[in-house]
C-alpha cells in the first residue's frame, strides 16, 4: 500500500487530510512538527511527503532541505500544501525541490488528483514500469484486439504484462488461445500477496503474462483501491503494464486513467463511437486526467465506417493520434486464437500494434515522459 | 496553517509593510477583516501562527511566532487569498446603481491593479478624502514590486492602506459576468 506521511502543525488539518487519504486507500502518518516530520520520513521513507511550509521552530523549507540532504530519503517525493499561496511561494518551494506545490484550502478531488500526479511522476523518473490503459467504452471497438496486440508488441523491449481488466467476462484469454483458471478479483480476495500473484499470472508462449479477468461477470461490488496497490505490484515486476480496461468509468474504469501514464480511448467511426468518446474526454478532463496523456485511436474493426476523418477531427478538437485499418483476418485471428502480429505481422492490424508500441516507448524514452 | 471553515471564524492574511512580509491567521470574532482594519479604536491587530519574511525575500520565513500584534499604521496591504467573505461585508445590489471600475494605484515600492467597486457616480477624492475607511478594497488584484517587476502578490482581494496611496487611477467600467 502506498504510505503518505503529512507534516501539518495544525492537528484539524492533519485530521482532515488523513480521512481525505484514507478513503482513496493510502496508509497515512501523520506529524504535527518539522523536526518529528524529519525524524518519521527516515524511519517509514514514505512514498510522499506532504508538507506543510508554515510551521513553527522548524519551518517546511529547513524540513525540504533536510529530506533532500538526506542520502537514505532525498529522493522522497514531497508536496507542499500551505496557506501561503503567492506565486514567490510556489516559486521558492519547488527551487527548493518540492515535487510540487498545492495551495489551502484543498478540497478531496484537488489533493488527490495532485497526489496521483506527484506519485506516477516519481514512478516514471523512478524507472518502474510504464502503466499502459486501453480503453473503449462502447462494445465492438475493437480495444481487446488492440491491447493484446500492443501488448505483444512490446514484449521486445521488456516484460509485459496484460492485465484483462474487464468486469464481464473478459476477452484477452479468447484472443491469446488461453483458458485461466484464477483471476486479479481471486487475486485481490486472497488478500493481493506479492508472493501468490505468479501463480494467478498466466503465461503465454510468446513471452507475454496474462493477469485475466474473472471468467463469470462481477456482481459483487469491487474494491477500488486495490487498483493503485495492484499497479504498484506489477509495475516492480514488469517494464510494461497494458491494462485492456473495464467498458465503463464506474467503478474500475476512471481509477484506471488516474493511474495510467497514457491512455488510449479506442473508437469506430461511428457516430454513437464519436459522441461517446467526446463525451470520455471531457469527463476524463473534468476528472483532471491530462489531456496529453490521453490519445484516440480510430479503429475500422467492422470495416469503413460512416464518419471520415475530417467530422472526427472537428467534433474530437484535434486528429486521433492514430487510424487502424480494417483487417478482414482479425475474425479469424480471434477463432484461432493467435493475434494478428504474431500471425500476420506485416497486415495492417500487426503494424498499428506497432506504431502504438513505438508510441508508448517514444513517451517512456523521453526526459520526464 | 488552519485552513478558513476548520477554524471558524479565523482567516489568512498576508499583511506587507514598507519592510516585511508578515503572513498570520486573525481570529475575526464574528466581524469581517474590513471592519477590523478599519476599526478607528484601536491601532494594532492582534495576530496568531506568525511568521515574517523580508520584503527583499518574501517566500523565505526569518521568524514564526505563535501570536504578536500588528501596527495598523505600518501596513501598506493586507492580502486576501482565501475566505473574501470573512474579509469583505456582502452588500446587496441595489438597482443597478454599484458598478465596478479598473483601478491603478500606486504606494511605496508597489504598482497595484485591481477592480473597485462604487455606488453611483465614482469619486477619488470622496474615495482619498472624505471616506472614513483607511483601507480600501481592491478585488481581483495585482501588486508588483516597482524594483523586482518579476516579483508579485496576488489577491482574490487586497485591501490598500490609502496613506501610502500616491496615484490612484480608474480606468473604464468593468463588465459584470
Amino acid at each position: 500500500m502506498t504510505r503518505i506521511l503529512v507534516i501539518d502543525d495544525d492537528i484539524e488539518l492533519l485530521q482532515m487530510v488523513r480521512m481525505m487519504l484514507e478513503r482513496a486507500g493510502f496508509e497515512v502518518f501523520t506529524s504535527a512538527d518539522g523536526a518529528d516530520g524529519i525524524e518519521k520520513t527516515r524511519q517509514l521513507r514514505p512514498d510522499l511527503v506532504i508538507l506543510d511550509l508554515m510551521m513553527p521552530e522548524i519551518d517546511g523549507f529547513q524540513v525540504l532541505q533536510a529530506i533532500r540532504n538526506d542520502p537514505l530519503v532525498n529522493d522522497t517525493p514531497v508536496l507542499v500544501l500551505t496557506a501561503r499561496a503567492q506565486p514567490v511561494d510556489r516559486e521558492a518551494a519547488l527551487a527548493a525541490r518540492a515535487d510540487d506545490y498545492l495551495a489551502k484550502p484543498v478540497s478531496q478531488k484537488e489533493l488527490l488528483d495532485r497526489v496521483q500526479e506527484v506519485l506516477n511522476r516519481r514512478r516514471r523518473v523512478g524507472g518502474q514500469g510504464s502503466v499502459v490503459l486501453f480503453l473503449g467504452l462502447r462494445g465492438g471497438t475493437g480495444t481487446t484486439t488492440l491491447a493484446v496486440n500492443t501488448a505483444l508488441a512490446l514484449i521486445r523491449s521488456g516484460p509485459v504484462v496484460l492485465w484483462d481488466a474487464s468486469l464481464s467476462s473478459g476477452h484477452a484469454g479468447l484472443h491469446l488461445r488461453i483458458a485461466p483458471r484464477i483471476s486479479w478479483l481471486d487475486w485481490w480476495r486472497d488478500g493481493c500477496s506479492k508472493e501468490n500473484l505468479e501463480a494467478d499470472l498466466t503465461p503465454h508462449p510468446a513471452g507475454l503474462s496474462l493477469f485475466p479477468a474473472p471468467l463469470m461477470p462481477v456482481t459483487e461490488a469491487v474494491e477500488e483501491s486495490l487498483v493503485g496497490l495492484t499497479l504498484d505490484v506489477l509495475r516492480e515486476r514488469f517494464t510494461f503494464v497494458v491494462i485492456d480496461g473495464p467498458s465503463t468509468l464506474v467503478p474500475l474504469g476512471l481509477v484506471f486513467c488516474q493511474h495510467a501514464d497514457q491512455i488510449f480511448l479506442v473508437m469506430n467511426p461511428e457516430v454513437g463511437s464519436l459522441q461517446t468518446t467526446v463525451m470520455t474526454l471531457r469527463a476524463l478532463q473534468s476528472a483532471g486526467i491530462p489531456l496529453e496523456r490521453m490519445h484516440v485511436v480510430v479503429n475500422h474493426a467492422a470495416g469503413p465506417g460512416t464518419l471520415n476523418a475530417q467530422t472526427i477531427e472537428r467534433a474530437l478538437g484535434r486528429a486521433p493520434m492514430l487510424t487502424v485499418p480494417f483487417d478482414p483476418n482479425q475474425a479469424v485471428a480471434l477463432v484461432q486464437g493467435t493475434p494478428l502480429i504474431l500471425s500476420h505481422p506485416n497486415g495492417p492490424l500487426a503494424i498499428a500494434a506497432q506504431r502504438l508500441a513505438g508510441h508508448i516507448l517514444s513517451a517512456v524514452r523521453q526526459p520526464g515522459g | 496553517m488552519t485552513q478558513p471553515g476548520i477554524r471558524t471564524g479565523t482567516i489568512t492574511v498576508d499583511f506587507l509593510t514598507p519592510t516585511h512580509r508578515i503572513s498570520a491567521q486573525m481570529v475575526l470574532r464574528g466581524r469581517v477583516l474590513g471592519d477590523v482594519l478599519n476599526d478607528v479604536r484601536t491601532s494594532f491587530i492582534p495576530l496568531e501562527t506568525v511568521f515574517l519574511s523580508r520584503l527583499e525575500e518574501p517566500a523565505r520565513i526569518l521568524k514564526s511566532f505563535g501570536a504578536a500584534i500588528l501596527s495598523k499604521n505600518h501596513i501598506t496591504m493586507a492580502i486576501v487569498n482565501v475566505g473574501v467573505e470573512m474579509a469583505l461585508k456582502t452588500v446587496s445590489p441595489a438597482y443597478g446603481s454599484r458598478k465596478v471600475y479598473g483601478v491603478f494605484a500606486t504606494i511605496p515600492g508597489f504598482e497595484i491593479e485591481g477592480t473597485i467597486e462604487f455606488v453611483g457616480r465614482p469619486d477619488l477624492h470622496a474615495l482619498l478624502v472624505t471616506n472614513v475607511e483607511r483601507f480600501i478594497p481592491i478585488m481581483n488584484a495585482k501588486a508588483v514590486m516597482s524594483e523586482r517587476p518579476e516579483m508579485n502578490f496576488a489577491g482574490e482581494l487586497i485591501f490598500v492602506n490609502r496613506d501610502f496611496i500616491g496615484l490612484l487611477s480608474l480606468s473604464g467600467e468593468v463588465a459584470q459576468g
